[in-house]
């Protein structure tokens, strides 16, 4: 695979040809075939980069926990890269999507042959408070197995993130019941940004706002979810951030 | 996974959950935590979610409950579920009042400063007793 530098201008090749881009007016998208190479080079303009989302995240805003998973059990199948979860009355449907990572047996992280311990297991669906099934995220099982959880010397601890999906988001702060702050992975271009957002209706008449104007930095953006004048923890709330 | 705690201003504690996998949570500690403030990391955190506003930083554990303030919240819930039982009670006081039923008149007044004394109830020191004490006249 030939080394191709990107520029503003095209793409040059190792042997430093430059194929420039086709765009022809300010905010046309400018698309060049490179026939030989088989590389396609597209060029966003002005206008199509503000389309773009710059940041977003979908979280449960109630799922900061960790803990030992005691009279539990987690099942995988050798092949598989599904598995359920058993654990009385310890579940609800806000847990789906959400990651988990395990640490079994306080020093083997692996559950069926895949490393749970930084991976993590992803909240596929919620059968009930008893059961819920996940995907392993990395890869199928290579072997069966069942972990029992008994306690802290031989069963599991777990922890979540709460944190579905994200995109550059390095992190969620959470400053206070239905306050949190998105910190971004690359700054903002400016702090005149667009924040949109939804929170789902667990808590009635539920509204989600930036915090203040000063607290939409280029870096962060402080966001409330409330029902009224009382902060709520919803068990979805999605952040889409729109700017220069 | 690990965890980023802090202390607020007003002596909360804030909770940094980790996003972006290629960073490195010191990374994210450095670049997420406001300038010139202490920090724990964490790989675990035991916190009551519904109870997030009675937690404080905690040098070793990253965060530790405030039962004085874990008291209050629960106290909090205890007016809102009350808030409900007491507007219904006023529409039976009045309708009471109009047919002059003294005897439903006192009985209602009874049962409204019952509620109001609701937020006398004694809690104990620890916080899954707090979560445990829900006063029957709530239910």
């Amino acid at each position: 695979m030939p080394n191709l530098a990107l520029s503003s201008t095209g793409i040059t090749f190792p042997d430093s040809t430059t194929q420039t881009t086709s765009a022809t007016a300010a905010g046309a998208i400018g698309t060049t075939q490179l026939a030989a190479n088989s590389v396609t080079a597209a060029k966003l303009g002005t206008n199509e980069q503000k389309q773009i989302c710059k940041s977003w995240a979908n979280f449960n805003g109630a799922a900061i926990y960790s803990g030992i998973a005691a009279s539990s059990t987690l099942v995988v199948t050798a092949g598989s890269n599904q598995g359920t979860w058993n654990y009385t009355a310890a579940f609800n449907s806000g847990q789906v999507g959400c990651i988990y990572y395990f640490n079994i047996g306080g020093t083997n992280a692996t559950l069926g042959g895949v490393n749970v311990s930084t991976v993590g297991v992803q909240i596929t669906s919620f059968v009930s408070a008893n059961q819920v099934t996940f995907v392993l995220l990395a890869g199928n099982a290579t072997s069966t197995q069942t972990v029992t959880g008994t306690g802290a010397a031989g069963g599991y601890s777990f922890s979540t993130s709460g944190i579905r999906s994200s995109y550059n988001v390095s992190s969620i702060t959470k400053n206070a019941t239905g306050d949190y702050t998105v910190n971004f992975t690359n700054a903002m271009a400016d702090s005149n940004y667009s924040v949109g957002g939804s929170a789902s209706s667990i808590i009635a008449q539920l509204i989600m706002s930036p915090y203040t104007p000063a607290t939409m930095t280029t870096s962060s953006c402080r966001i409330y979810v409330t029902n009224t004048s009382v902060g709520g923890d919803n068990a979805v709330v999605c952040v889409q951030i729109f700017g220069n | 996974m690990s965890y980023i705690t802090y202390p607020q201003e007003n002596g909360q504690v804030a909770v940094i959950i980790p996003a972006d996998p290629s960073l490195s949570i010191e990374e994210i500690a450095a670049k997420d935590v406001p300038a010139g403030t202490t920090y724990k990391i964490v790989d675990s955190l035991d916190i009551e979610n519904d109870y997030f506003n009675a937690y404080e930083f905690h040098a070793d554990l990253g965060a530790s409950v405030n039962i004085t303030k874990a008291k209050e919240l629960h106290l909090n819930k205890f007016r809102e579920a009350r808030s409900p039982k007491l507007a219904a009670l006023d529409i039976a006081y009045s309708r009471a009042d109009e047919t002059a039923d003294t005897a439903k008149k006192a009985e209602i007044a009874a049962q409204k400063q019952a509620l109001r004394d609701v937020t006398k109830t004694l809690l104990p020191d620890d916080l899954a007793g707090i979560k445990a004490t829900w006063p029957t006249i709530l239910s």
